[in-house]
């Protein structure tokens, strides 16, 4: 069981359609983001598959997803290693390019 | 007919009547790739400096990629080189379809039309046969129309139309030229240059067929750079949701122009995304150009309600901002409507939605009022605000013609301080990148000599999201740290590559989803495809991104002995004026250690300071005079261009060594 007293609360946003899917997630304060990433429970992509499935969080590689985290990408922050604060918003997309 | 190529050029005069077909000397065509980068010369030697954009001296050239009508992936792109009517400067404009396989399999690498024809005239091209026919009757049709009329009075379904609708008959000075209904040579206004010549359509039909040197070489080749591109993700939501698949990101990173770049993100843009047109049902077919591989591009229908029956191509990422949030709305059913509007016009999505969200501000900032606009109340959203303009713009009606010449003309005529949110550089509206929190981009952007506008060169690498982007930034740096859009620093290495390697790509037809938006086609695999396919050995990944280099300086002299130096290389006043509102700060003392000094969010602004600082590095990084942003004659010689630095230095527009 957390500690409360020390916990933090980050809001997902997860993109598995058109809009996204709000969770939010208490953490143990020096949480960091790939702790969050390791919380999220299974979710599918719909639509996004590798072979005529939908394709879950948890089949797809770091380098498939694009973390947004209050605006940022995690790229330029500490990627993975980023420490989470309390009130934080990650959003989490498939990769995409081109426009 | 030499390997790769059709072997001949087309050269038709509309005021002579006079059509003469020489043969392609290959050895110029590979000095500078071909496709956009021989059409840069050919420009080169054909205008006048001076020359009036919509005169009779101008030229228009419609040429193939060296590798398109190949199965080379990706390779279906055509360039479209004149004189731009928006900028008085160089002009090129990518276009994918068919069109340009089409030209290569009649018989044609490179049609060039030169002069004005007395009456409205269409060109018809059919295997090798070429006929100036009367279009005294397509004159005035929409591009629909046009194509269906064609289709119809050549009894060939399949025949390629490359046509403008009213918005280039009225030399509107954003008409683009659409190619088989969709696809779109659409910025700059290359469509009102073919409007001034008096040329409604280029039909083509071929039936031939493009030969490769070395046919084993090449597949391979092919074949291995098809795979690596779909070892990218982004691959599969490319053909999945389109452009726009990226909308929803870019608000994310409060960075989707919205309100006529006022800020960078809207409410709900999640409504005009790529997933929301599958979701809600309006998409009805994806389609792919010549050889692609990935199938971006969207068709969309609207069933009931007040635009049922609206249909067309796209809508694509930089049209749900342009007349989307851009004019203040996430109406996808107003958006494809729109988009419509502008696809059987004639018009350029980017810079139609620019004037339109102009025009929003003007009104109210009451600097114009319902007196100027006809009755029409240009409040953000509005749909009957942006139709309504649109149609007068395409039939240079009402206050659609003060819009017509684009934003630049229409706030020199308003005056009042709407050039403050004009947000166009050289002529030209900026396309829908907030250079304000991409660096990288905000260089590339300011000097690129079409204007400040994303198809010249795509940095996306320096937002380091992805494996390959931070790896080529590495490759170019030295540290892939610079992978980085919030510094000043590196940011003229990273561009100056891109720039090369687009113009690589954009030369030898293939798109740059293949090269720098993924990364599968590499520099060194395009240069193997290309020796194999041309049977020319010389090239390897060194020479072809020099080659690169001898376009963009060929394209920047062009420029030159217009009369253009480093004080046209700027951004539009609001983004180097205008800190970006509506962004996130929180996060940035997290930021890792980037090289040098991050920019920090509160700072997202293209000031005049960050600006000059890039350049510096920027023009000595090229070897061009710092001051001036001349070239030097030693820069141009090193590229093989003596005869052009012969030509500048006679007109006084060369710097001193």
């Amino acid at each position: 069981m957390e500690d409360t007293n020390r916990a933090i609360t980050v809001y997902l946003k997860l993109f598995t359609g058109a809009f996204p899917e709000r969770i939010s997630l208490t953490l143990a304060l020096g949480a960091r983001v790939r702790d969050l990433m390791a919380k999220v429970e299974r979710k599918s992509f719909e639509g996004i598959s590798r072979k005529n499935s939908s394709l879950s969080l948890q089949d797809m590689g770091q380098d498939d997803l694009l973390l947004i985290l209050n605006g940022r990408p995690i790229q330029n922050l500490q990627g993975y290693d980023t420490l989470l604060e309390d009130g934080d918003v990650l959003a989490v997309f498939p990769v995409m390019a081109g426009g | 007919m030499p390997p790769a190529f059709a072997g001949k050029i087309l050269h038709v005069n509309l005021t002579t009547g006079d059509i003469a077909q020489k043969p392609l000397d290959e050895e110029k065509v590979l000095k500078y790739l071909g496709g956009r980068g021989f059409n840069a010369r050919l420009l080169w030697e054909l205008v006048p400096p001076g020359a009036d954009p919509l005169g009779p001296e101008n030229v228009l050239i419609f040429g193939t990629g060296t590798l398109t009508g190949t199965s080379a992936p990706t390779s279906g792109r055509t360039t479209v080189s004149c004189k731009g009517p928006a900028t008085g400067l160089y002009l090129k404009t990518s276009v994918g379809g068919h069109w340009g396989a089409e030209l290569k399999f009649a018989g044609y690498d490179y049609l060039v039309i030169e002069g004005r024809a007395a009456k409205p005239v269409y060109l018809l091209i059919r295997d090798g046969a070429v006929e100036i026919r009367d279009a005294a009757e397509l004159w005035g049709k929409d591009v629909r129309e046009t194509t269906r009329s064609i289709e119809h009075a050549l009894g060939d379904p399949d025949v390629q139309v490359a046509c403008i609708g009213p918005a280039g008959e009225n030399r509107v000075l954003f008409a683009s030229i659409m190619m088989n209904y969709y696809n779109a040579a659409a910025r700059g206004g290359v469509g009102a240059v073919m409007g001034s010549k008096n040329l409604k359509a280029v039909a083509v039909r071929g039936h031939g067929g493009i030969r490769v040197a070395r046919p084993q070489e090449f597949r391979r080749a092919v074949m291995e750079g098809i795979e690596a591109s779909y070892q990218d993700f982004s691959a599969k939501t490319s053909y999945l949701y389109g452009t726009s698949a990226s909308v929803a990101v870019i608000n994310e990173l409060g960075s989707f122009p919205s309100f006529n770049f006022r800020s960078g993100r809207i409410d709900n843009a999640e409504k005009i995304s790529g997933p929301y047109l599958v979701e809600a049902g309006y998409l009805k077919g994806r389609m792919g150009c010549n050889a692609c591989i990935f199938s971006c591009h969207r068709y969309c229908e609207i069933a009931s309600g007040p635009y049922a029956g609206a249909y067309g191509g796209g809508p694509e990422y930089e049209t749900m901002s342009a007349l989307g949030a851009g004019c203040g709305t996430v109406d996808v059913e107003l958006v494809i409507k729109a988009n419509e509007l502008c696809n059987i016009y004639g018009m350029d999505t980017i810079s139609a939605g620019g004037v339109v969200q102009w025009a929003m501000e003007s009104f109210e900032r009451g600097v114009i009022t319902e007196k100027d606009t006809g009755g029409i109340q240009l409040h953000w959203g509005k749909p009957e605000a942006i139709l309504g303009l649109l149609e007068q713009v395409a039939h240079c009606r009402g206050f659609g013609v003060r819009l017509a010449g684009g934003v630049r003309q229409a706030a020199q005529s308003i005056g009042r301080g709407s050039e403050k949110w004009a947000v166009e550089a050289k002529g030209l509206e900026q396309s829908r990148v907030e250079t304000r929190t991409a660096f990288g981009y905000a260089l590339a952007f300011a000097v690129n000599p079409r204007g400040p506008d994303h198809l010249h060169t795509q940095v996306l690498a320096e937002f380091g999201t992805r494996p390959g982007g931070r790896a080529l930034v590495a490759k170019i740096t030295g540290d892939e740290r610079y992978a980085f859009p919030r510094t000043l620093e590196k940011r003229a290495d990273i561009v100056r590559w891109h720039e090369d390697c687009y113009a690589a790509t954009d030369a030898v037809g293939l798109c740059s989803f293949a090269t720098t938006a993924r990364y599968g086609v590499t520099p060194e695999l395009l240069a193997r495809m290309l020796s194999a396919a041309t049977g020319a050995d010389f090239f390897e990944s060194e020479n072809l991104l020099l080659a690169g280099r001898r376009i963009m300086n060929l394209e920047k002299a062009f420029n030159a002995r217009e009369g253009a130096t480093r004080k046209d290389d700027h951004l539009p006043h609001r983004l180097m004026n205008e800190v970006l509102a509506q962004i996130s700060a929180k996060g940035d003392d997290r930021s890792k250690a980037a090289p040098g000094r991050p920019v920090p969010v509160k700072e997202s602004i293209n000031s005049r300071a960050y600006l000059d600082c890039m350049l510096d590095e920027y023009y000595e990084l090229h070897g061009w005079d710092k001051t001036t942003g001349l070239q030097l004659r030693k820069t141009l010689a090193a590229l093989g261009l003596e005869d052009v630095a012969a030509e500048l230095d006679r007109a006084g527009k060369l710097a001193k060594d």
